[in-house]
């Protein structure tokens, strides 16, 4: 599903050059749930905006859902994001001025033939799964956090995506929050077989996942 | 404490050189606009020399005669003035003058020179202050007796006479001959009332029929010992109209006119306005004017204060009170528009300067006046505090939780 | 996508309002100052009706009034006229010459008929200032001997007045016409004031000093001078007829420098107008600029997302542009609403719909453009943002 061969990732400005992710091997099968630890500034959101074709590595290759992507033009590779990542933000970086339902719609307003009617369909879909119908006509900032959290993931997930990038879901979440994103996370893993890879600081969330991935100054460590 | 002001202020301006510039920019040509509109309007109704006393002059302008069929709608003539408005209660001097200068062509030296020729009475030169650069007006008895005496502006004296002293000197304009008695500074055209290249007096006409004339070619000029008069004038006015014989009273019965100051007879002709509504309109112009800079303004300002939504915060979260803050940033706004009135005060000189060199105005002399500068002053604070105020009030209202997160709604 | 544009223009009301209405206020000062352009061009552009090149232009003053003059003082006047008219026909500068009562490039009129314009001219009119038959014939001296009076219309006159009939032989009666009045002749057109008037309706009415046919007098007189002729020339003629009538002023200019003069007074207000206006907007599209520079600026964490969702470059741009055009769109409703209500413009004067509507298409696609080159520098800086960068702002 997700294969790093060798990536590698080297900030340069004027003078300094800062390697964030070196040698950096991972694959990932189809629904696996894989979580990644690590300390501030080891590279774990590197990681995650290059498995999601947010970042392009300085080196290495990328093959994502079979497709490798290396050396794509940025309109191509918006649209393997669109038709086979979601994103899951610690901050959910919903849009304050659309209601529920508008947010979660936005990833399929990128794609192309997709009918008024069946966006709808699949907004209200992607809703109920996170148990949040009753909200839909909401602005987000007449929710918690913890909903708010849950529209993110129906808009990540309404696209039907295979992979899910989750970048600290619960990190702005008190931990009862943080659990019923996690049940989310995790019946979206078994039901649907979506791969998901979440960057977390929580011992506790990343015990639940498949397996774990360190990460110590760009390195993969274990 | 202003002073802590004003240097943060100048820090955020430099901070910011894009949003300085723009509101610069916008504050700037708005003021060039209003201070060289004003400037062109004072002079053109201003008392300024030579019609420094044209706060307390009535004239009389149009007049008619009228009658059930007919109508002649012309100036004022010669023969009511000199003989029906004279000694009106409230005037201190009332005096003539040819409703337009004419063109008169000349040859000098096988060059041809086309001078506009006034014609006015001996007491215009008394209502009327001219700096003579050399000899004296002529007199009342010099236009009582037609004598070819010519008072000539600086410019006509060149062109005649190059340099030199031009008294005594003969000119000839037209077929008539004149003797130089006196020569001014070129007036600007915009001075309507004494506008012209040459006066002379009116006795000096060929032909005696404007003697007699009701209407004609004339305005009448009457000097009010104050304004207080011009109520009394006005009636004793309406009152002589009266009293002329009608030339032909099978077509005319009756004969119309009104005086008025030359604000309300410039708003009545070129603007079609009522009399007295001349400043009312040019107010409500300029108002106007004004609405689409400032709100172009009041937005740069929402801007500049949402962009710096964060830093308020902070600044909240440290305890600011929502005053100091709105302090600051009507602090900031009045000096930027006191530095763009200085930069428009600058810049109106510029155009008014360009418009005097383009020759639409002959003889255009603008010059800065204090009213004028303590006009766009005033001007410019209230433009600075006015676009400032919404701005700041939308910003003591920021919550300072929000303003942290960078944005409100 | 455009409803999903326009429910965030709709639910960012309050923000966007400001904006609106700067926008909105742009489009009402713009709209008069293009309507008065576009109806000063569009008069331009078509022909005069008449020739200004190698035509003189003499008037003449009496020193005194001529409407309160006695009937022996018109006497007199027609005399010299009728002395000075062949006396400037024959002067060696002159191809030919005519005598009118025409106040040419200026907004007087002489008028015996509601709703007209009467050039009262001598026969010789027509080939002076090179003016155009449409149809039927010019006035020729032996008209005097008719028992009505010919009279010559414009084109637009005609339309007026008979529409696709022909108006060759329909009779006009004005009030005091003694005896009647029949059209012999139409010309293209006249347009007597000027380059930037609007065409009007025009009656040429025969003179003929010698036959003392002349209602009215034509004091003012047209010479076609031979090509070529300069001004030192002015001064013979001026001589000659100074021989005739020493108490009259008389002033002498080529009808081309009466024209240029006309122009450039007519066009001096409209340009100081629009280049205030131009400036205004300049500031108005610096100030935009700066404001939707902060907007994108605040809104660039939208952006990531919407580029971590997979929106290309160019929906982002089209979705930034779309929203401003959006609100310039709903702006411009609203001051095209304004302006057909309020009749403001009516103190403009009357414009033809056509050059109405093209100014309003003008000032649209003025405000569209305006609105778009102050969004495009700030939206190619936020499409330039990684999607990284932009998530990570704040």
């Amino acid at each position: 599903m997700i294969k790093l061969t060798d990536v590698e990732k080297v900030y340069r400005t004027d003078r300094i050059e800062t390697v964030a992710l070196s040698n950096f091997n991972l694959d990932a099968k189809e629904g696996e749930f894989i979580s990644v630890m690590g300390p501030s500034g080891s590279g774990k959101s590197t990681l995650l905006n290059i498995i999601g074709l947010l970042d392009v590595p300085t080196g290495g290759t990328v093959n994502l859902a079979g497709r490798p992507v290396t050396g794509r033009k940025d309109r191509e590779l918006a649209r393997i994001r669109n038709e086979e990542v979601g994103f899951i933000f610690q901050t959910f970086h919903l849009i304050p001025d659309l209601n529920v339902m508008d947010n979660v719609e936005i990833p399929l307003l990128y794609r192309r033939g997709v009918s008024g009617s069946e966006r709808r369909r699949r907004v209200l879909e992607a809703i109920e799964r996170v148990a949040l119908s009753s909200r839909a006509h909401h602005f987000p900032p007449q929710l918690s956090g913890g909903q708010q959290q849950r529209v993110a993931i129906a808009r990540a997930i309404v696209g039907k995506p295979r992979i899910l990038l989750a970048d600290e879901p619960t990190g702005n979440l008190d931990s009862q929050m943080g659990e019923e994103i996690m049940k989310i996370l995790k019946d979206l893993n078994e039901r649907n077989r979506t791969a998901i890879i979440m960057v977390t600081h929580d011992p506790g969330l990343a015990e639940q996942t498949h397996r774990t991935i360190r990460i110590f100054d760009g390195r993969q460590v274990n | 404490m202003l002073k802590s002001y004003i240097k943060i202020a100048w820090k955020v301006f430099l901070r910011r050189k894009f949003f300085t510039f723009i509101s610069l920019f916008a504050i700037s040509v708005t003021l060039i606009v209003l201070m060289a509109a004003s400037t062109i309007l004072d002079h053109t109704l201003g008392s300024m020399p030579p019609e420094t006393r044209l706060y307390r002059t009535l004239c009389v302008f149009f007049m008619k005669m009228e009658g059930e069929r007919a109508e002649i709608s012309t100036f004022a003539g010669y023969g009511f003035l000199d003989r029906y408005a004279r000694g009106l209660p409230g005037v201190e001097r009332m005096g003539i003058v040819s409703q337009a200068p004419e063109a008169v062509d000349s040859y000098v030296e096988n060059r041809k020179i086309t001078s506009q020729l006034r014609r006015t009475d001996g007491d215009f030169w008394k209502i009327m202050e001219f700096t003579f650069l050399e000899g004296a007006p002529f007199t009342v008895q010099d236009d009582r007796d037609g004598h070819p005496v010519a008072v000539i502006n600086a410019t006509t004296r060149e062109r005649f006479i190059g340099g030199g002293s031009a008294l005594g000197r003969s000119i000839k304009l037209g077929e008539q001959t004149f003797r130089v008695v006196g020569v001014v500074p070129d007036v600007p055209l915009y001075r309507v009332l004494s506008y012209g290249d040459v006066w002379v007096p009116i006795g000096t006409i060929p032909t005696a029929h404007y003697r007699t004339e009701l209407v004609g070619d004339f305005i009448g000029l009457f000097l009010a010992r104050s304004e207080r008069d011009f109520a009394t004038i006005r009636a004793a006015f309406a009152e002589r109209l009266r009293q002329p014989e009608l030339p032909d009273p099978e077509e005319f019965d009756r004969l119309e006119g009104e005086l008025q100051t030359l604000a309300e007879y410039i708003a009545n002709t070129e603007i079609g306005l009522p009399p007295k509504s001349l400043y009312l309109v040019v107010v409500l112009l300029m108002v106007l004017f004004m609405i689409l800079p400032a709100v172009n303004l009041i937005n740069i300002n929402v801007s500049r204060m949402l962009e710096r939504s964060s830093e308020i915060g902070v600044r909240k979260a440290f305890g600011a009170a929502s005053w100091t803050l709105v302090t600051q940033f009507v602090i900031e706004n009045v000096l930027l528009t006191i530095i763009g009135g200085v930069v428009a005060a600058g810049g109106s000189a510029l155009v008014l300067r360009t418009i005097a060199e383009s020759g639409l105005l002959p003889y255009a002399n603008f010059h800065f006046n204090v009213p004028v500068f303590l006009y766009g002053l005033a001007l410019t604070l209230f433009f600075g505090v006015f676009s400032g105020v919404y701005p700041a009030w939308k910003m003591s209202r920021l919550h300072p939780v929000q303003a942290l997160r960078g944005g409100v709604r | 996508m455009t409803r999903h544009l326009l429910k965030l223009v709709w639910n960012r009301k309050r923000s966007n309002l400001l904006i609106m209405v700067e926008i909105l206020v742009s489009f009402l000062v713009l709209f008069p100052i293009v309507l008065l352009v576009a109806q000063g061009w569009s008069n331009y552009r078509r022909p005069l009706g008449f020739d200004v090149r190698d035509v003189w232009f003499v008037k003449m003053y009496s020193g005194q009034p001529t409407f309160a003059e006695t009937e022996e003082e018109t006497a007199r006047r027609r005399e010299l006229l009728r002395q000075l008219y062949p006396a400037a026909k024959e002067s060696p500068a002159a191809a030919q010459a005519s005598a009118a009562l025409i106040f040419p490039f200026t907004d007087s009129t002489f008028s015996g008929l509601r709703g007209t314009n009467w050039i009262y001219a001598t026969d010789t009119f027509k080939d002076v200032m090179g003016v155009t038959m449409a149809s039927g014939r010019w006035f020729q001296e032996d008209d005097a001997q008719l028992a009505w009076r010919p009279i010559v219309i414009n084109r637009h006159f005609a339309r007026d007045r008979w529409g696709t009939d022909s108006p060759i032989g329909q009779k006009i009666s004005p009030p005091d016409a003694d005896p009647e009045m029949r059209v012999i002749g139409v010309v293209d057109d006249f347009r007597v004031k000027g380059d930037f008037s609007s065409s009007e309706n025009i009656i040429f009415v025969p003179v003929n000093l010698n036959s003392g046919w002349a209602p009215e007098l034509p004091d003012r007189l047209l010479l076609k001078v031979h090509p070529g002729t300069t001004a030192s020339a002015e001064d013979a003629l001026l001589r000659r007829l100074r021989a005739i009538a020493p108490s009259y002023t008389f002033e002498v200019k080529p009808l081309e420098a009466i024209r240029d003069e006309y122009i450039r007074m007519t066009a001096a207000p409209i340009i100081a107008a629009a280049l205030v206006v131009g400036f205004l907007l300049l500031m108005v599209a610096l100030g935009l600029n700066g404001v939707i520079w902060q907007s994108i600026t605040r809104r660039t964490a939208e952006i990531g997302l919407r580029r971590a969702q997979g929106a290309t470059v160019g929906h982002i741009c089209v979705h930034l542009l779309g929203e401003l055009v959006l609100m310039t769109g709903v702006s411009i409703v609203v001051g095209s609403a304004i302006l057909v209500q309020v009749p403001v413009l009516d103190l403009l004067g009357s414009f033809p719909a056509g050059v109405y509507t093209a100014s309003m298409l003008i000032a649209t696609a003025g405000i569209f453009l305006l609105v778009v080159l102050s969004a495009l520098y700030p939206s190619w800086l936020a499409t330039r943002l990684r999607p990284v960068e932009a998530l990570h702002y704040e």
